[in-house]
């Protein structure tokens, strides 16, 4: 589960805020503060890590409610010297297989990203003078300081395990160079252990000297390359010497197209490992040492590659809703348009609401529960189908017809005798409903509209017919309702909706995050009553008089975090609960009047 | 500096209020006056005063309930309604019943004073200095002397604890402000105490949030790094940690060129804010110094504790740690 973000230089935030991510994390701030910059991060950085475009203006998964505008634009200041930093820590407990392994023991792990444009050599003119013109002319020249105007991309990835760095890379050309690793650290040393007992083991039997594993390792470090086709690195490279002189050549640059095979070594490399061994050496010895070697690197590269899964991964879960949630057209079953905005405009939960019992009857139970919307309506599916398929049914239907089915008392009305007998039926009623049910096991093809049904005259209407603010809050439940295990970020949910019903949207949240879906909510709000709720549910968890089904709420599961601007930047501070559900720290501007009442009613 | 009251239901009702005018000033003066140094016991478990918003207040004149609300708004943001635990089975079914759980918090830690009208101070059996007939109130002694904003004290252990019991009993959260807070006995001795008395209500304990905030080079010995003064903190709040359960944040902060300085000193609580210009240190009690404290109005308690929150302070944090 995500722990904590960290965002600077993003929009609104200058210097990097630390956002604690906890089962509910609740933004609040004034318009314009800059607090949707913290969900619109995550956006990006999906977005990024998923295509590779870090200028990106609008997403896939924010749609028409989220545009970035460029680098240019969501780069705080404008100054694209900067760099967004952008780091999320996690916690391992969920890791199993690959990424236990390579995380070890650790509880937490950071991956802090640095995105901007690649430093090149700033160019300069300067005077010189031209022999064969004889006069002083100015030529370009490459000055040793280095101007923010390469690729744009990100320039640096840092990996932290319980808050101590670990590894740390830095974008060279095509791959990314280790700037410093900490080989001690537990997630390498346990598994470098291993190694070293299997391989150096078998070195030392023949009797011969064997190298400091650790040693041999350290002084690869600068031949160390990282490397992938995404933004992210997933394989180490090692540079052979030439590589590593062309390297050197280039004023620390690594040059572009450096070799990027996964770790197998070339001879050349070999040789540069076998050039640290000290002399006397087996032969077998060699060999174990080599081995030992490659080894080491490829548990180094197990953890990078795992490093870059696990952000995917994570980011894999984000489900955007924006603050501007379409208004579906009447009959949504026609016009299904899964663009941009499907999920971002809410689009996505009449869908899921076609589709999916469950929710439609939890959503159900929302509309229509006396201590809720209290609406007459009520979500149901209407089947249509065509009416050129139905001739095979009633051709079947009609051909089992008999005189059994039908009245005959009606001939003798008859005026003349070319008049036919009447098709009267016995039981119309059981005739029509055996038809219906016929169709409906049919194998003909059916489209599945919604309706809604305005229980107190049984008519049927469409969302269209109903308040916007219905239409409004439906993405909202479905998406609490629907998903499981994900990351929810929601912009203004309570849109539309009454105050008495933005305090009921609190307990969708705390049953989708704290019940058995196990979301992990990011709501940006101005509700308080939402709020205001929530601290009511953790005010009766310490006093054990919660509602019957409520799940508990305690501070740990509660984030608030208040955006503010400081300067000319935005900061973000954390507002703590304590278990009765009271603020500990002030609230900036004094808190809601609705408070009062809340807690006293 | 910060007394606790018990305000009795029948101080809201409308049959106290329909004695005459005299109701609505001695009513109003007495939450005004509470909102500036005092606590109210909102007795089992908060029902107290949801009754007496509930019940009580509607029957009262629009223009004097928009007052009272207003007041008990204001007690209610500085977190000065305070809670007192269950003690009844049922729910309390009459005044009487209420004043019954007064008494008992009352033997636990006592009230400055229980005010209540005169029917029902007739009605009880009880005998007790803190009772106060409500029309008489602001006469009475147990008032006039509740109203001092200072204190002179020795910079000694016992005084300080005697000081800092009643200010800390019902906070949440505390934060402790001296640039020269170190682990040395001499201001260790003084976080000790706040640990040791915050949350001692009487009633079942309230754990809370302690935070040091203090200056990165005035961390003693000298010539450690940050994280070992951190450790060092760590491995002396310890045993804090677990014999009082709170919770507590050290934040080592160091002042930015050309801005204000890290210097004054202050006890910061959820409730009040209390200036302490001669520092936190807590001397033998064979030298005590003697010292002033003196308690801040909302606007500044407000100000300090936005200054050593990270996000909003004039002073660059160096490093924070978090116990346990």
């Amino acid at each position: 589960m995500l722990t904590k973000l960290i965002v600077g230089n993003f929009k609104a935030f200058g210097p990097a805020q630390e956002i604690p991510i906890r089962p509910i994390t609740l933004i609040y701030g004034a318009n314009s503060s800059g607090k949707s910059s913290i969900i619109h991060s995550l956006v990006l950085a999906k977005h990024a890590l998923d295509t590779g475009d870090f200028d990106a203006h609008r997403t896939d998964v924010g749609g028409d409610s989220v545009d970035l505008g460029g680098f240019c634009q969501y780069i705080h200041g404008r100054d694209t010297a900067r760099c967004v930093e952008w780091a999320v820590s996690l916690n391992t407990s969920r890791f199993g297989g690959r990424l236990r392994g390579a995380f070890g023991d650790a509880s937490t792990i950071s991956a802090k990203i640095e995105i901007g444009l690649s430093p090149v050599p700033k160019t300069e003119l300067v005077p010189a003078y031209n022999i064969h013109e004889r006069k002083v002319v100015l030529i370009p020249h490459k000055s040793d300081e280095n101007v923010a105007a390469g690729e744009l991309g990100v320039q640096t990835l840092t990996i932290s395990l319980d808050d101590a760095p670990i590894l740390r890379m830095s974008k060279r050309g095509l791959g990314f160079a280790l700037d410093t690793i900490d080989l001690q650290s537990s997630a390498f040393s346990k598994a470098f252990k291993k190694v070293e007992d299997y391989r150096l083991a078998a070195a030392r039997r023949d009797r011969g000297p064997t190298p400091n594993l650790s040693a041999v390792l350290g002084d690869m470090i600068p031949r160390m390359i990282a490397v992938g086709p995404g933004a992210l690195p997933d394989s180490l490279a090692l540079l052979s010497d030439a590589e590593k002189e062309a390297a050197s050549l280039a004023g620390g640059r690594l040059l572009q197209g450096v070799s990027s095979s996964p770790v197998r070594y070339s001879s050349g490399i070999s040789k540069a490992i076998k050039a640290k061994f000290p002399r006397g050496m087996t032969p077998s010895g060699k060999y174990h040492m080599v081995e030992a070697i490659q080894e080491c690197l490829e548990i180094i590269g197990d953890f990078i590659a795992a490093t870059g899964t696990m952000l995917r991964k994570e980011l894999a879960l984000l489900r955007y809703l924006g603050p501007l949630r379409s208004y579906p057209p009447r009959h949504q079953a026609f016009s299904p348009h899964h663009d941009a905005n499907w999920h971002a405009g809410g689009g996505y939960a009449w869908d899921v609401l076609r589709t999916d019992d469950l929710v439609r009857w939890l959503v159900n139970k929302w509309l229509s529960a006396p201590e809720r919307l209290q609406t007459p309506y009520r979500i149901a599916l209407r089947e249509l189908v065509g009416t050129d398929l139905l001739q095979d049914i009633l051709n079947g239907w009609l051909q089992q017809m008999t005189p059994d089915h039908l009245r005959t008392d009606l001939a003798s009305q008859h005026e003349s005798e070319d008049q036919v007998d009447p098709c009267v039926f016995l039981d119309p009623e059981a005739e029509v409903s055996k038809l219906v049910s016929t169709i409906r096991t049919s194998s003909v093809g059916k489209i599945n509209d919604l309706i809604m049904i305005d229980q107190r005259s049984n008519t049927v209407v469409s969302h269209r017919d109903v308040g916007i603010g219905i239409s409004q809050v439906l993405p909202v439940l479905v998406t609490a309702y629907a998903s499981k295990h994900e990351l929810i970020a929601i912009e203004q949910p309570e849109l539309h909706l009454h105050p008495a019903l933005q305090a009921d949207l609190g307990d969708v949240f705390i049953q989708s995050a704290l019940g058995d879906s196990k979301n992990t909510l990011l709501i940006e709000s101005h509700s308080e009553h939402l709020l205001l709720r929530i601290m009511r549910r953790m005010r009766e968890t310490n006093s054990k008089e919660l509602p019957e089904g409520v799940p508990e709420v305690t501070p740990k599961d509660v984030c608030i975090l208040f955006v503010q601007p400081k300067g000319s930047a935005s900061v973000v501070r954390q507002l703590e609960l304590d278990a009765e559900g009271q603020l500990l720290d002030a609230w900036p501007g004094g808190f809601f009047e609705e408070g009062f009442r809340e807690r006293f009613a | 500096m910060l007394y606790e009251f018990a305000l009795m239901p029948d101080l809201f009702d409308s049959s106290l209020a329909s004695q005459g005018p005299a109701h609505r000033v001695v009513l109003l003066e007495l939450l005004r006056g509470i909102s500036e140094n005092g606590l109210i016991a909102d007795f089992h478990h908060a029902r107290l005063f949801r009754h007496i918003i509930g019940q009580r207040i509607p029957a009262l004149s629009p223009a004097l309930q928009g007052k009272v609300l207003s007041y008990l708004k204001v007690l209610d943001d500085r977190h000065r309604l305070v809670r007192h635990p269950k003690c009844l089975t049922g729910e309390p079914s009459s005044d009487a019943d209420w004043l019954q759980l007064a008494f008992d918090s009352h033997d636990r830690v006592p009230f400055r004073a229980i005010v209540l009208g005169q029917t029902l101070m007739n009605g009880s059996q009880r005998k007790c200095d803190a009772l106060v007939e409500f029309f008489g109130s602001l006469d009475s002694e147990l008032w006039s002397e509740s109203r001092k904003r200072s204190l002179s004290l020795e910079k000694s252990p016992t005084a300080y604890r005697s000081a800092l019991a009643s200010i800390l009993r019902h906070a949440k959260s505390l934060a402790l402000v001296d640039p020269h807070l170190n682990v040395q006995a001499r201001f260790f001795g003084t976080v000790a105490i706040c640990s040791n008395v915050m949350g001692q209500r009487g009633h079942a304990r309230l754990h809370g949030r302690i935070d040091i905030h203090a200056e990165a080079k005035c961390q003693s010995p000298d010539g450690l790094s940050i994280a070992d003064h951190l450790a060092a903190w760590g491995q002396k709040l310890a045993p804090l940690v677990s014999a009082d359960g709170h919770r507590f944040r050290v934040f080592l902060w160091e002042s930015l060129q050309d801005e204000e300085t890290l210097h004054d000193r202050f006890i910061l609580t959820d409730q009040c804010a209390i200036s302490t210009p001669g520092g936190l240190d807590c001397r033998s009690s064979s030298h005590p110094n003697s010292t002033d404290w003196s308690l801040l109005d909302e606007d500044a308690r407000l100000l300090r504790w936005d200054n050593y929150d990270p996000s909003s302070s004039p002073f660059k944090l160096m490093e924070k740690r978090e116990f346990p």
